[in-house]
């Protein structure tokens, strides 16, 4: 028996099963298939840096020569060249180099669950969880698994569900609350040949061009020296308008913009066109009687500024800190946990406010990009570091901008503001 | 002063008029013209800033300031005191 189930093999699992092994606890994970597998969301920020150093996996990434990401561009519309920011400007505390990574996902998540494994987590793949046990109490107690048509428990004094997206214990406790602003569906593939940019200095940059629709947008993100992931986002009911297949919807807007046309220009497809749909939604509870969620399985929000792996990390390396007190205390009670609820939600909700007013300023985000009085702050958040509110007073200015913009008859840029509601 | 309108004229032309088919006199509509769009401002904005040690706030960002040549240098001008 283990002193913590995790459930799930991704990042979020991953991380706290080598934090927990680091610090004596023993740990399972149980992950539903077998690594390799593919996923969405290959671009990381650099605050999840420390997370590697952390649990001595940053040599890992070196070695393993995933494509360095040392900042992130905008394209307009119009086309008139790119707005970017490069991550040295904004030096950050317990991070002591200025790039972070772009990375397979499969191959990132299986080194991941093998660090984990190495460190000392028990790992059980190709395994899933039917539910997660409860006493009479209403405290976690363990999980019931699906072993080849057979029903087996396990037992442990904590469960953490970091099963991202499959949410099997929010889904089990009905706490998921969808988004009711953002409905986003987007359409990726890989691709070799593409033109990352006509400036050596930013072509292995994140790139993101805005698109002419509701909440659209599209990335770039280099994988290998040749292959390119290439994703375009937007408001679902964009997609469900156009009445075409998700082929002819990506191809017809990547011609839509001069920059991302000529980034395309030359492109060969190299896998098949994938989908993600209907993608925001947080728990009510992120904490229980022994229980926690982590990472997407506690909060999604949409992945414009590549927050999901830090928000694993981050949630990850909190979570064990509260296991180890609960521990030490005995007491794994929903009173216990709560200061990990209160952190991460608070991080989170950082993240989703920024995201939010990103997506009402869209193009006039530039204008924060290149304001001398904003950059760093910009930048601060861009690379993950949410979790002082204090410390992020330009969502206050973001809000004025727009409030300004808003209410000056006349004012150049009020045609840019989308009308998504901030409040 | 005439500095001042005559590096924001040579900032235009070379970043919003790069075939040199529009003149840009100093009463020369600048959106009306299509020398420079709303999202255009941005990059002005930001060479303004830059170049003469000024900050333009949000609201200044209006048709009076921005309209011409002539209007941006009296915004800038008048930051310089």
């Amino acid at each position: 028996m283990s002193d913590v189930i995790i459930i799930g093999g991704g990042p979020a699992g991953s991380v706290l099963g080598c934090y927990l092994s680091k610090a004596g606890v023993s740990n399972t994970i149980i992950e539903k298939v077998m690594h390799p597998r593919e996923h969405v969301g290959e671009s990381l920020v650099s605050s999840t840096v420390r997370a590697f150093e952390d649990i001595g996996f940053l040599s890992t990434m070196e070695e393993t020569g995933f494509v360095r990401k040392y900042g992130a561009a905008w394209h307009p519309t119009q086309g008139r060249g790119e707005f970017s920011i490069e991550f040295s400007e904004f030096p950050q505390q317990g991070v002591n180099q200025d790039y972070v990574y772009h990375v397979d996902r499969a191959k990132f998540d299986h080194l991941l669950l093998q660090h984990a494994r190495d460190l000392g987590s028990t790992v059980i793949q190709g395994v899933a969880v039917k539910e997660v046990l409860f006493d009479e109490n209403d405290y976690a107690i363990g999980v019931r698994l699906d072993v080849a048509g057979a029903t087996m428990d396990l037992h442990s004094s904590f469960v953490v569900d970091c099963s991202g997206r499959n949410a099997v214990l929010g889904g089990q406790r009905r706490l998921r609350e969808k988004d009711p602003v953002f409905n986003q569906f987007a359409v990726y593939a890989h691709f070799e040949n593409v033109h990352r940019g006509d400036d050596p200095r930013t072509a292995d940059f994140i790139h993101i061009y805005f698109l002419p629709v509701t909440r659209g947008w599209v990335w770039q993100i280099p994988i290998t020296d040749e292959i390119t992931s290439i994703g375009v986002v937007a408001e679902k009911s964009v997609f469900q308008e156009a009445r075409t297949g998700r082929e002819d919807w990506f191809r017809h807007h990547i011609g839509t913009t001069p920059d991302i046309a000529h980034a395309m220009e030359d492109a060969k497809q190299v896998t098949d066109f994938k989908t993600e749909a209907d993608y925001s939604y947080s728990m009510r509870k992120f904490v229980g009687n022994g229980w926690m969620l982590a990472g997407d399985a506690a909060r999604f929000v949409d992945p414009i500024f590549s927050s999901g792996v830090s928000v694993a990390c981050e949630s990850a390396k909190h979570a064990s800190e509260t296991i180890i007190e609960a521990l030490r205390t005995g007491d794994r009670s929903e009173h216990a946990l709560q200061p990990y609820e209160d952190r991460i939600k608070a991080g989170v909700s950082i993240w989703y406010e920024f995201i939010k007013l990103y997506y009402k300023l869209m193009h006039l985000f530039t204008y924060f990009i290149q304001s001398k009085e904003h950059r760093l702050q910009i930048l601060q958040l861009l690379q993950g570091e949410v979790y002082d509110r204090e410390k992020a007073p330009v969502l206050v200015s973001m809000r004025e901008v727009i409030k300004t913009v808003e209410s000056t008859p006349g004012h150049l840029w009020a045609q840019h503001l989308t009308d998504i509601p901030i409040d | 002063m005439a500095d001042i309108k005559a590096s924001i004229r040579d900032y235009i032309l070379e970043e919003f008029v790069p075939d040199g088919d529009i003149s840009v006199e100093d009463a020369t509509n600048l959106l009306e013209e299509e020398v420079v769009d709303s999202l255009g401002i941005f990059t002005l904005v930001s060479f303004i800033e830059n170049k003469f040690n000024v900050s333009i706030e949000a609201e200044e960002v209006n048709l009076d300031n921005f309209e011409t040549l002539q209007s941006i240098t009296k915004l800038v001008e008048s930051k310089l005191g």
